[in-house]
């Protein structure tokens, strides 16, 4: 598997696992990260990538990620598509069809872009679904 | 055909609008899924009709492909997706309305044909960032609890209730729901004035400007009411589901409060009220479809403009075959809104096989069909014979309405004004206020009914107008992006089933 592949699927361990600052420890010093359930939704640099991620998993209990299509890799590019089935910290489940794209360079991750409808269904909560 | 290539031709295919193309690119059995959709599209005739209608709401269509990486199935590809909204009257600062974003795709192939594409894409921004939120100083319909699960976005005020109106789609997207498949409204809104007694039929045919009296139990009957002055307080239709009781199911105008007032201290004995109805419309060609599986009565049977006492759903409720949409459809008045989101279910199960969409009045094809509503008339000083219904009026019916005295002098004095068509040149922008209609220096009338036909492929309008503009003659209309030409000619625009 080349860089970008190891990457994206170390990514995908640590989401798994919420851990924000092994998530964060792949990204170079001036990633870019984008995770639309998030505002701002756009993380630049591994100190934000950090925050970011933090705030995301404090709302999360438990996170499952099903693999349906095994990461494609291709010019120090690669992407993972499946789903993303999420445990609230209130106990609410949802899951997600989700994809990631990464662009690698030097051994991190340079871009991460996570696909997934974050569009709230339930108007009438506040609640995020993430 | 590798799955990139299937993709690329995809994308090139939905830019034409090309459903054939697009379809002929899956197998058979092919699934479609995209972030926008409640649920996948399967199968070549869905692909067919749903593809069509997705891509045709889109105009100035750009797509590009940013990454493509092939794998042992199919591909994983990131591309962007650029349009412009057809018929959503663009924003208030005159830029139009769009869907631009970017997305994860992923593609499966059998043999040389797609059998799975799933586009994957925050549709957050697409939208508002939340619903429109209520007051309460306005009612709440008892199912509007269905329309902000149905994802409705904007909520109009119509008889003192919340009136949904837009829902998270393109508006040819429901135009297309009510011309080829079906569509529920919540019209709780839609209040009924009932008259129940001895004099009820009597009542009403004062109340009205249409000859009444001949309405027997089981018929429904569209009529203007004016005011003593002539003028237009509503264009209801007229239930008769009993034989002592007339419904008047009015627009947004306190019709139960006038009637009340008109019998008040009179020597009517007729007792006005308004019951505890709250009506739903299930319209489009599919309607019947739906009705047969969930309506006891024959509905196959009931003709145009006649309505039945039945049960639907397990609850009494009086059937018509009537609606807003200027096609075929029927409406539900369930005779107690206590199960009201019991019935909205029942509808949406029934539905469900026929791609029932929930969506909110489709204005641009009530404007095609020369449908007007209470907003129209209201506050413009219309008499009823300047009106688009006023070949309703009946001056010579023996008995007297409210307005009748009026309306003769206006009419023996000639009729100033009358309502007539537009074909108004270039696109125009949401109606939020009436447009002011000039013949060169001279202010003629003005606008108060205009959307984007798609019938037409142009923009179309309802003007009241002084009675010298006639059809084929040039006017202008002043519009928030401008001062534009516009044409005279008759409404309605377009024909039923057309």
């Amino acid at each position: 598997m080349s860089t970008a592949g190891r990457a994206l699927q170390s990514y995908l361990d640590a989401f798994a696992a919420r851990d924000a600052a092994a998530a964060a420890s792949l990204f170079e010093p001036a990633a870019l990260a984008e995770i639309p359930m998030l505002k701002p939704n756009r993380l630049v640099g591994a100190s934000e990538i950090r925050r970011g991620h933090e705030a995301a998993f404090r709302t999360i209990a438990e996170v499952g990620v099903e693999t349906e299509t095994d990461i494609a890799e291709q010019d120090g590019c690669a992407i993972w598509a499946g789903a993303l089935t999420i445990r609230r910290a209130d106990g609410a489940r949802h899951r997600h069809q989700s994809a990631i794209v990464v662009e690698a360079g030097a051994g991190r991750l340079r871009r991460l872009s996570l696909y997934l409808n974050a569009r709230n269904i339930r108007r009438w909560a506040d609640h995020a679904i993430l | 055909m590798t799955a990139i290539d299937a993709f690329e031709r995809y994308c090139d295919a939905w830019i034409r609008h090309d459903a054939e193309g697009m379809a002929d690119l899956f197998t058979e059995d092919g699934v479609f899924e995209g972030s926008t959709l409640d649920r996948p599209i399967r199968g070549r005739a869905e692909l067919l009709r749903e593809l069509r209608v997705i891509s045709a709401s889109h105009r100035n269509i750009r797509t590009e492909t940013r990454l493509a990486i092939p794998t042992p199935t199919g591909a994983l590809i990131e591309a962007t997706y650029q349009a412009e909204i057809v018929g959503a009257g663009g924003k208030i600062d005159g830029s139009p309305s769009r869907a631009d974003f970017r997305l994860a795709a992923i593609v499966e192939m059998e043999g040389d044909k797609i059998k799975l594409l799933r586009e994957i894409f925050d549709a957050r921004p697409l939208y508002p960032e939340e619903r429109q939120r209520m007051w309460t100083m306005n009612r709440l319909s008892p199912y509007w609890q269905g329309t902000a699960n149905a994802k409705c976005m904007e909520w109009s005020v119509y008889n003192t209730m919340f009136f949904p109106m837009i829902y998270s789609r393109a508006p040819y997207e429901d135009y297309a729901a009510l011309l080829e498949g079906v569509t529920l409204w919540d019209v709780g809104l839609e209040r009924q004035t009932q008259l129940r007694g001895p004099d009820a039929r009597a009542f009403l045919d004062y109340l009205c400007c249409r000859d009444m009296s001949d309405m027997q139990p089981g018929d429904c009957r569209y009529t203007l009411m004016a005011d003593d002055q002539g003028l237009v307080m509503g264009d209801p239709v007229v239930l008769m589901p009993w034989p002592d009781v007339a419904w008047i199911s009015h627009g947004n105008t306190d019709m139960t409060l006038w009637a009340r007032g008109v019998a008040l201290d009179s020597d009517w004995k007729v007792e006005v009220s308004e019951p505890d109805v709250a009506p739903l419309q299930v319209q489009g060609p599919k309607a019947l479809e739906v009705m047969r599986a969930i309506c006891a009565a024959p509905v196959d049977e009931m003709k145009n403009y006649s309505c039945v006492e039945t049960s639907v759903a397990g609850q009494r409720a009086v059937v018509s075959r009537t609606g807003w949409s200027g096609g075929f459809g029927f409406e539900i008045f369930p005779l107690s809104s206590e199960r009201a989101m019991d019935l909205w279910s029942a509808i949406l199960e029934a539905g469900e096989p026929h791609g029932l969409k929930v969506t909110g009045p489709i204005v641009h094809r009530a404007v095609e069909r020369g449908v007007t509503d209470t907003g129209y008339y209201v506050s413009s000083g219309m008499n009823a014979l300047e009106d688009v219904g006023a070949r309703t009026v009946d001056l010579d019916k023996p008995a007297d309405f409210v307005g009748k005295a009026a309306l003769l002098r206006i009419r023996d004095e000639g009729v100033k004004r009358h309502s007539i068509g537009l074909f108004i040149d270039g696109e125009i922008p949401r109606l939020e206020w009436n447009w002011p209609v000039t013949r060169g220096d001279e202010p003629v009338g003005e606008v108060r009914w205009a959307v984007h036909s798609f019938a037409l492929g142009r923009s179309i309008a309802i003007a009241i107008l002084d009675r010298s503009v006639e059809i084929g003659d040039r006017v202008e209309v002043t519009h928030p992006r401008g001062v534009v030409g516009a044409e005279a000619t008759a409404v309605p625009f377009v024909e039923r089933g057309s």
